[in-house]
């Protein structure tokens, strides 16, 4: 495969950097530059800053002072369409595309090599040429609204490149993918850098950032602590750079169960679905899932996840199959909440909070009818704020005034609330997708904790992750999905990750079943 | 390859955006107190429109705010007036704002409010000798459920087929126009016209009584329109009803997933939307007007529909916008006395609504000076409303 890069690359230089938000100093003065040809780390905590430094290197912020140069020319960008004309693109997090157009039609916006008029078929046709061209394998027909986050994420990037960044910077872009298409991504990036692009790669995931990078700069509370090649650094001496307080590496939760496995809590019988478009999603996929133990679901993205999850909790209807928590069916929300079932949503701000609202309306989210916070029609106030204030006291959230906006909260504090809420109360099992994504290290453990201790307590907890390191560390049983059935089913201890990632490459087993 | 050479040029540092200027907008970091501003700014462009129309017309200063100071606040007449024509209007806010809440437009009002006065209208005429005390309650009740029918179409048809209630209930008003006027020309014909196309008196009994405190004599339906949006309020706050609202209007995909019925709650704020204008329609004919007419509501609807998006999903604030608006029909009416040409009165009322749409716009952003120019907005508008279709 080769990959091209429009061009030479150019250097980037921010000198004296400074945002504020509020009180908040985002960014604090200091200089850096990212040299062609290189993948350049930013490495830091949720909230040291890498964010918005990059924000205002992509014309997304302007700084309120500092001075940005590209290839040594000092530059002004007044928007990100400055900053992508001056060969600066960036990929969020969150993804700026069209959900109501195909990829190609994404893919065509603000593009400047496509005349007013051009047919569907060459849009899609040039669609198939950029995904071939940077490797990156796209369905240009298909509409992005109903593509999973990780496909989502690989047509941001294209549009991106096609767009002729030569500096490109990714914000936490292996956060969603599966071990396969991380390393591919990581395979790409080193041959744009070979080809002369500047990588710019945010994460807060050490061993990633020591297999892709050149060069590793790490920022801690909006400060530059650390700049350093690759060779001079190694996991225990980035680690300390991250965080003031870390203990040892080695401090990883437990993995193993204390208790044995107990009686089948959640279980799931030969349910067959549809996504949005009417395509078969889930093919008669059977999942049960003990008390005491955490079943890790493993897959590609838009392998029938989110089907399945939402069919679980009551939010989708499957085209036959049933779902049962301890014999009690589930046929909607109602059902799951009462038998006992918490759901940790991959998507926190989009799904599973409101965040336009305070922490008391949205601890109360799925018990709102519940006779602690509700009598009748009447929602009991003072009771459900003093919920919500017992709920952040039990998960240490930042604050313990529950009036603040939900918005207001970094994304750690957002999901410590969410698996809260879900994990508190009489549950019997709980089904969390994704929870650790987008955490730093030690919220991302936190949230681990929860789920052990979830197990600890009884339940069964479905786990569906992106994060194959996570699943293996968690889980009890290994479940592989791929393309809307089970393909392959693991006990922890003879889990072999690269099995695993054949199966979910859709790769028949040899034996294992 | 084609674009090389734009690329090559494109590496050129891009020309400064508005760099001549050494502001910048910025968001707000809490938006909280919207309407708050909005308020504020709409005092503010009202004050600023009073000053500034007498310059526009040959009415000496003095007697021009004279005239308004007396059609308000200034007389018992005018006080009369201004709570007359809030009566409906606050009824109106409320009908499109809780629509609102979950983004969708109640732009039917005024239909709703003929189709409300109209049902009140014909329960009246089928028992012409019921007491008041029956009456009275039994035309409320019907004018309630007149305003809702006429909202139950345009739901639907959003609801199963996806179409626009912007559309459908705009449309109806003039489909409930053309109604009342056959009913008005046909069948209630008055025995006695006085001109335009009214329909015969209701019964006596059937009207609602009149308060006076001290010279200001208005009915007491007042006291509902000003009670509605403390009711609401409450509402809003602490019932699961309102909670419900509260939540999927932020974020519908929460709300299924926190085991609401997004559909039934669609269904019951629009018929809620159509109760309230049905009765504001039908309380205004029983109190005031006495009889149904094509143009009973006098634009009420439309006012309404703007309070409520000025009020941004606050029915207190519909409460202060919809008596700030009656001041100004109510003082602008009386500018014709001394002669004043009644199209400044619109001028004003615009011009009062556009600063009230930028006091929203500042109270979302601010601007900031600064040193390094380049300014840009990264406002967004209200998240587009949440469509029936994106369900599954």
């Amino acid at each position: 495969m080769t990959v091209v890069t429009d061009g030479a690359g150019v250097s980037l230089e921010l000198n004296g950097i400074v945002k504020r938000f509020g009180d908040l100093t985002a960014v604090s003065s200091f200089d850096i530059s990212f040299a062609p040809g290189q993948v350049h780390a930013l490495l830091g905590e949720n909230g040291a800053g890498k964010s918005t430094l990059m924000n205002v290197a992509a014309g997304f912020l302007t700084p309120d002072v500092g001075e940005i140069a590209v290839g040594g020319q000092q530059v002004r960008f007044g928007s990100p369409k400055d900053a992508i004309d001056a060969g600066i693109g960036m990929v969020h997090q969150h993804f700026s595309l069209v959900e109501q157009f195909t990829v190609a039609q994404n893919l065509a916006i603000g593009a400047r090599d496509i005349g007013r008029l051009t047919s569907t078929k060459e849009l899609n046709t040039r669609a198939l040429e950029i995904g071939e061209r940077y490797g990156l394998k796209v369905s240009p027909s298909k509409v992005v609204g109903s593509l999973s986050v990780g496909e989502k994420q690989r047509v941001e990037i294209l549009r991106t490149l096609s767009r002729g960044a030569r500096v490109l910077i990714l914000d936490e872009p292996t956060a969603v993918l599966t071990p396969e298409e991380s390393e591919q991504l990581c395979v790409n990036l080193r041959s744009m850098a070979g080809a002369g692009a500047t990588i710019i790669f945010i994460s807060h995931k050490l061993n990633e950032v020591l297999s892709v990078a050149d060069h590793v700069s790490v920022m801690r509370g909006g400060a530059l602590v650390d700049s350093l090649e690759r060779r001079e650094c190694n996991l225990q001496s980035l680690a300390k750079s991250m965080f003031d307080d870390f203990g040892t590496a080695d401090e990883r939760p437990r993995t193993q169960s204390a208790t044995s496995i107990g009686e089948e809590v959640l279980v799931v019988r030969g349910i067959q679905a549809r996504d949005e478009r009417g395509a078969v999603a889930l093919k008669g996929l059977s999942l049960s899932v003990h008390a005491h133990e955490i079943v890790g679901l493993v897959g590609v993205a838009g392998n029938g996840q989110q089907e399945l999850e939402q069919i679980v909790a009551g939010i989708r209807k499957p085209d036959s199959g049933t779902v049962s928590i301890h014999g009690t069916q589930v046929g909607n929300v109602q059902d799951a909440l009462k038998a006992g079932l918490g759901y940790i949503p991959e998507d926190r701000r989009g799904t599973g909070l409101v965040p336009a609202q305070p922490i008391w309306l949205n601890s109360i989210l799925r018990i709102y009818k519940d006779d602690l916070v509700s009598k009748g029609l009447i929602i009991k106030t003072g009771k459900a704020k003093k919920y919500a204030r017992d709920l952040a006291e039990s998960v240490n959230l930042s604050t313990n005034d529950v009036t603040t906006l939900v918005q207001h909260l970094s994304g750690g504090n957002a999901q410590k609330l969410l698996a809260g809420r879900e994990l508190s109360g009489d549950k019997s099992a709980v089904v969390a997708v994704n929870s650790t994504q987008g955490l730093d290290v030690k919220a991302a453990a936190a949230v681990r904790e929860r789920l052990i201790q979830a197990r600890e307590d009884g339940l069964a907890v479905l786990l569906i992750s992106a994060d194959l390191d996570e699943v293996v560390l968690l889980s009890d049983r290994i479940v592989v999905l791929y393309e809307g059935s089970v393909v392959g089913e693991f006990a922890a201890e003879d889990a072999d990750l690269d099995e695993i990632g054949r199966l979910m490459g859709g790769e028949t087993s040899n034996g294992n079943s | 390859m084609k674009e090389s050479l734009i690329d090559a040029v494109a590496v050129l540092p891009p020309t400064p955006k508005r760099s001549f200027s050494p502001w910048r907008i910025e968001r707000r970091p809490d938006p909280e107190r919207i309407s708050l501003y909005r308020i504020s700014a709409v005092l503010l462009g009202l004050a600023v429109s009073l000053v500034v129309a007498p310059f526009f017309t040959s009415t000496p200063p003095a007697e021009f705010y004279g005239a308004i100071w007396s059609g308000t606040f200034g007389s018992p007449l005018g006080m009369s007036n201004v709570l007359t024509i809030a009566t409906p209007l606050i009824l109106a806010g409320l009908a499109a704002s809780i629509p609102y809440r979950l983004g969708l437009w109640n732009v039917g009002i005024d239909g709703q409010m003929l189709m409300g006065a109209w049902t009140a209208t014909a329960v009246a005429f089928a028992m012409p000798q019921a007491p008041g005390f029956l009456m009275i309650p039994t035309m409320m009740i019907a004018g309630m459920i007149g305003g809702a029918l006429w909202i139950i179409i345009p739901t639907f048809a959003r609801l199963v087929l996806g179409v626009s209630e912007v559309i459908t209930t705009f449309l109806l008003n003039f489909v409930a126009v053309g109604w009342v006027a056959y009913w008005c020309t046909g069948p209630w014909y008055p025995k006695s016209s006085a001109g335009g196309v009214r329909a015969e008196p209701i019964p006596i009994q059937g009207e609602i009584g009149k308060m006076d405190i001290q010279g200001i004599v208005v009915t007491w339906g007042i006291l509902i329109s000003i009670a509605l949006p403390f009711v609401f309020w409450a509402a809003f706050r602490f019932t699961r009803w309102g909670y419900e609202v509260t939540m999927i209007g932020d974020n519908h995909r929460a709300g299924r997933y926190g085991g609401m019925n997004v559909r039934r709650l669609l269904v019951t704020s629009m018929l809620m939307g159509g109760l309230l204008a049905g009765f504001g329609g039908t309380i205004y004919m029983m109190g005031t007007s006495g009889q149904l007419s094509t143009s009973l509501t006098n634009n009420t609807g439309f006012n309404g529909l703007v309070i409520a998006v000025l009020a941004g999903s606050n029915e207190l604030a519909v409460l202060a916008l919809a008596f700030i608006y009656s001041l100004l029909l109510a003082g602008g009416g009386s500018l014709g006395i001394v002669g004043v040409d009644s199209d400044l009165v619109f001028a004003i009322i615009g011009i009062t609504l556009i600063f009230g749409s930028f006091g929203e716009a500042y109270a979302r952003l601010r601007l900031v000076r600064t040193k390094s120019a380049g300014a840009r907005s990264d406002s967004k508008v209200k998240e587009a409303p949440w469509t029936i279709n994106s369900s599954h």
